[in-house]
């Protein structure tokens, strides 16, 4: 925190309506009791309301109750009358620590040197807007990117995001979506033309595969929990033995990285035991002679040897998925942080489809209808195909990540930020110079943070917008200070339940991501693209459709005329065979292949599995260690390992470790637990101090969706060096 | 706040001796209410060696990051000024500062680490009233005592189809977490302090 002087400042709060110890004191000589007992009465009640809102800090939007005193939030409750019923979790509860936090950044921030200098905000966006003017002089609007990160996820904002990197002239636009989700949207979307949303409560077998949704998504817990205890099947994949496996009527402790080749597997089961809905395969699908090909070789000993499971343990879950049906399958990011990331879960999309589970209840909902989806429109719940005029001009430069993952790109309509440090350094496909960041962390939470540190070095601009001061706010050149979701002035009504209603004011000299990113594009001379006051206003202006690229209207082929589609895709039907990844250039049925770089115990320098990134209760991703009342629950960072790894490397529970990979090293405490698979090393990501992507790379991504190896990498476990 | 404790801002703590000389027990002793059982700062010693080994210096709520740590005055010397807790409105989140700032001893000094908290620290004992809890009336949802709960899992799993919080006297630090989280309709659950001597 160098030369911040935002940070130096004395707790906030503490008793701003109660009488000091110090003033009570001095009044008593003086005034003697009767001066006492007014002291102690205190000044008053202090002004007491209480108002209702989401909290946004989840995709879970909890309704929240909050008791504000004086434009200060003093206490928050799960709202009972809300849909979430008056659930939230410790990160609903710590919204008065977060938005009164004394870590909050006060003002806009420039750097000088080593240290930054408090500067007011028209100065700031002027010198911002007047760099990045310099930058599009010099090196072309591309060289602009715009990145946001988890606190904007769902947010009605991104569309406002969208049109100013296009009014700007950039196409480089990127969010969560490089790592977080899409692969397994894109996945089900090649396969159904839909994402696909687990049925869990009207399901007979609940399937919970690479998720842990006690801790990443604590207001839907209930209802997968119910699974068990209501006497329906719960079978959760996972290698690690999570709080909701010790209540599964199956847990498979799987081998990080062989999903595909279970899913593959099961569907070996299930076939050769003819436990397929034959109909639903027969009516619905295109490509299952394909497939048999393909599940031939994953005979369930084969598997066995692949994922460390036992057979039997294959066998009954396959019979279990296959004959106590409808079964649902929530897949989480434990499938997609890994090189074949988006093929595992077409693998598992299309186990759904051969037991016919798909677009049926107590399976999988498909939110988009047949035919609703129009030709080359991109994904659902990113951008909206629609937008005020006056409409910015088309692009021609194409964004980063077009050239290696093209179906990423036609499927989301923005930049893959996994390829941002290649393109810093190297400048391919052309010089990126100046990034924006609305809400994230890339230097924590992205892949490669050595090489992005480099990179963020080599930047003519980087700008960091947040509540707080980050990692990634350190080395930026601005530092401005984004009210959270729960501040605004004045509130208005709520627009979506995605755009929480204000709570309090903003805080100190914060702002709105609304008014700042209309405050950059007026000092941009944007600003007859942005000539709302509020987003509100934005968002209730009449639109037309934009996003529309005769291009990208390739991932659709036509129907036969006559011919009517069950299933939102280019056949009408499940594809089990897809034509558009065979387009691409990519295998066009599902597959499992050995990873090129492979842990294991034959293997003296990385002889384990580095699973970094699954999420602890306590945080999200990067946030949130500056409140105590989170910290409480996970002071500093740990390396989950079995017993076994620990005896082998010499560690002990609690113990100070070195977890090493080829990318780099790590400090932090052993847990060790028989919980976690005894191959694996399992880090959470998130701490800047014990930084889990310096131990990941962004070399190795995806072929299909980009994403990062997070989950299956390799390592050692060593002694701590101090 | 109903018995007129008080949160401290940092202030100098020679200012406060000289009021405290200034002013002597005896006029203030007059007027002590009773004392009550109060939520000690992680690491007391028990009552009542506690009061009689603190100095009242007030370091400890000086370096209390969310400024749980109140103190009495109660106008008699006996409880006057010791430090404690009301959870109910802002519990501890055991980090320890204040047990390597006590320099009397009143409070031994705790290492931050969170196996040797969860083994060392007992504030007090959780109890819950099931009849009032709102899972386990499944009067809506709710399982705020858990999510808040440093030690979830161990201090307070969930049970049965309710997920119903279900707490371990033994396990439980009694940081007070979950009595702030806890509902206002509901006010299910009562840290009591481990002592339960009058402070």
């Amino acid at each position: 925190m160098t030369g911040s002087g935002a940070r130096n400042v004395p707790p906030q709060g503490r008793n701003r309506s109660l009488v000091s110890r110090r003033d009570l004191l001095k009044a008593l000589p003086a005034a003697g009791l009767v001066a006492a007992g007014a002291a102690l009465a205190g000044p008053g009640a202090p002004r007491s309301s209480s108002r209702t809102s989401t909290c946004r800090i989840c995709r879970g939007l909890c309704g929240v109750r909050a008791t504000i005193e004086d434009d200060r939030v003093v206490r928050v409750e799960g709202d009972p009358g809300s849909d979430s019923r008056g659930f939230i979790c410790l990160h609903g509860m710590a919204l008065r620590d977060i938005i009164h936090s004394p870590a909050r950044l006060r003002r806009p921030l420039k750097k000088e040197g080593d240290s930054f200098r408090e500067i007011p905000w028209e100065q700031a966006l002027q010198e911002i807007a007047s760099r990045l003017l310099d930058i599009r002089e010099r090196f072309g609007p591309q060289a602009l990117a715009v990145h946001s990160g988890w606190a904007l996820v769902g947010h009605p904002i991104h569309d406002f995001l969208m049109r100013f990197c296009r009014s700007f002239g950039t196409p480089n636009l990127s969010t969560v979506a490089s790592l977080c989700e899409t692969a397994a949207r894109m996945a089900q979307s090649l396969t159904t033309g839909s994402k696909c949303r687990p049925h869990i409560a009207q399901s007979r077998t609940a399937v919970v595969w690479g998720a842990n949704p006690g801790a990443s998504s604590p207001a839907w817990e209930r209802v997968v929990a119910s699974a068990a205890t209501d006497g329906r099947n719960l079978i959760v994949i996972d290698p690690v033995r999570t709080d909701l496996a010790e209540r599964a009527t199956l847990h498979l402790s799987i081998r990080p990285r062989t999903d595909g080749a279970l899913a593959l597997g099961l569907m070996h089961v299930i076939v050769n035991e003819g436990l397929h809905d034959r109909t639903y395969v027969e009516r619905y699908t295109v490509g299952f002679e394909a497939l048999l090909d393909r599940i031939e070789r994953f005979d369930p000993a084969t598997v066995a040897g692949i994922t460390s499971l036992p057979r039997e343990s294959i066998e009954k879950a396959a019979r279990m998925i296959a004959r106590e049906g409808p079964t649902s399958i929530w897949t989480g990011l434990g499938l997609e942080h890994h090189d074949d990331a988006t093929q595992t879960v077409r693998a598992v999309t299309i186990l759904m489809a051969l037991c016919g589970d798909l677009a049926v209840r107590g399976g999988a909902a498909l939110p988009i209808a047949p035919g609703r989806r129009r030709d080359g429109e991109p994904l659902p719940c990113l951008y909206g195909g629609m937008t005020p005029h006056p409409v910015p001009p088309p692009i021609a430069a194409r964004p980063i990540g077009y050239d290696d993952f093209p179906l990423f790109e036609a499927f989301n309509r923005e930049a893959q930020a996994n390829l941002y440090a290649r393109a810093i350094l190297e400048d391919r496909p052309y010089p990126l110079r100046a990034l924006l960041l609305f809400g994230a962390n890339p230097l924590v939470t992205a892949p490669g943070a050595a090489k992005l540190s480099r990179a963020a070095e080599r930047l003519s601009l980087l700008v960091s917008i947040d509540p707080f001061l980050t990692a990634s706010g350190r080395v930026a050149d601005y530092v401005l200070p984004a009210a959270t979701f729960a501040e605004g002035t004045p509130p208005p009504p709520a627009v979506t339940p995605a755009a929480a209603h204000p709570l309090v004011p903003e805080q100190h000299d914060s702002r709105t991501d609304w008014a700042i990113l209309t405050g950059l594009a007026k000092a941009l001379g944007l600003g007859h693209y942005f000539p709302w006051e509020t987003l509100e206003e934005a968002l209730q202006a009449p639109r037309v459709p934009w996003m529309a690229d005769p291009e990208h209207a390739l991932l659709s082929d036509r129907l036969a005329p006559g011919e009517k589609a069950s299933f939102p895709t280019a056949s009408g039907k499940i594809e089990i065979f897809s034509r558009t990844l065979e387009r691409f250039g990519y295998d066009p049925l599902p597959d499992w292949q050995e990873p090129t770089r492979r842990a294991g115990p034959d293997r003296a320098d990385y002889p384990l599995i580095l699973v970094s990134g699954p999420r602890g209760r306590a945080y999200v991703n990067s946030q949130f260690r500056q409140i105590p009342a989170i910290a409480a629950s996970m002071p500093g960072p740990v390396a989950g390992m079995h017993p076994e790894t620990a005896r082998r490397a010499g560690a002990a529970d609690g113990e100070r470790i070195a977890v090493v990979s080829p990318h780099g090293r790590i400090e932090l405490r052993a847990w060790v637990t028989a919980r976690v698979h005894p191959e694996c090393v399992v880090v959470q990501a998130g701490w800047s101090d014990a930084n889990a992507n310096l131990l990941t790379d962004d070399a190795e991504l995806d072929p299909i969706s980009g994403f990062p190896v997070f989950r299956s990498g390799v390592c050692r476990v060593e002694p701590a060096r101090a | 706040m109903s018995d007129g404790g008080k949160r401290l801002p940092p202030i100098t703590r020679r200012g406060l001796l000289v009021g405290g000389v200034a002013l002597g027990g005896g006029v203030l002793s007059l007027i002590s209410p009773p004392p009550a059982a109060r939520l000690r700062p992680p690491g007391a010693l028990d009552e009542p060696d506690f009061t009689r080994r603190c100095i009242r210096c007030l370091r400890c709520a000086e370096v209390c990051p969310p400024g749980a740590i109140r103190f009495a005055t109660s106008f008699g010397m006996a409880g006057s000024d010791t430090p404690y807790i009301e959870a109910r409105s802002r519990p501890c989140t055991l980090c320890m500062r204040c047990t390597q700032v006590c320099p009397s001893g009143a409070l031994a000094p705790i290492d931050a680490d969170r196996t040797v908290v969860g083994a060392k620290v007992r504030m007090g004992h959780p109890r819950l009233d099931r009849q009032k809890c709102i899972a386990w009336q499944e009067s809506g949802e709710c399982r705020a005592c858990y999510y808040v709960c440093p030690y979830a899992g161990a201090a307070v799993r969930l049970d049965g189809r309710q997920l119903g919080p279900v707490f371990d006297r033994e396990a439980c630090v009694g940081c007070g977490q979950c009595e702030e989280a806890c509902p206002e309709a509901a006010l299910a659950i009562t840290i009591d302090p481990r002592n339960g001597a009058p402070s």
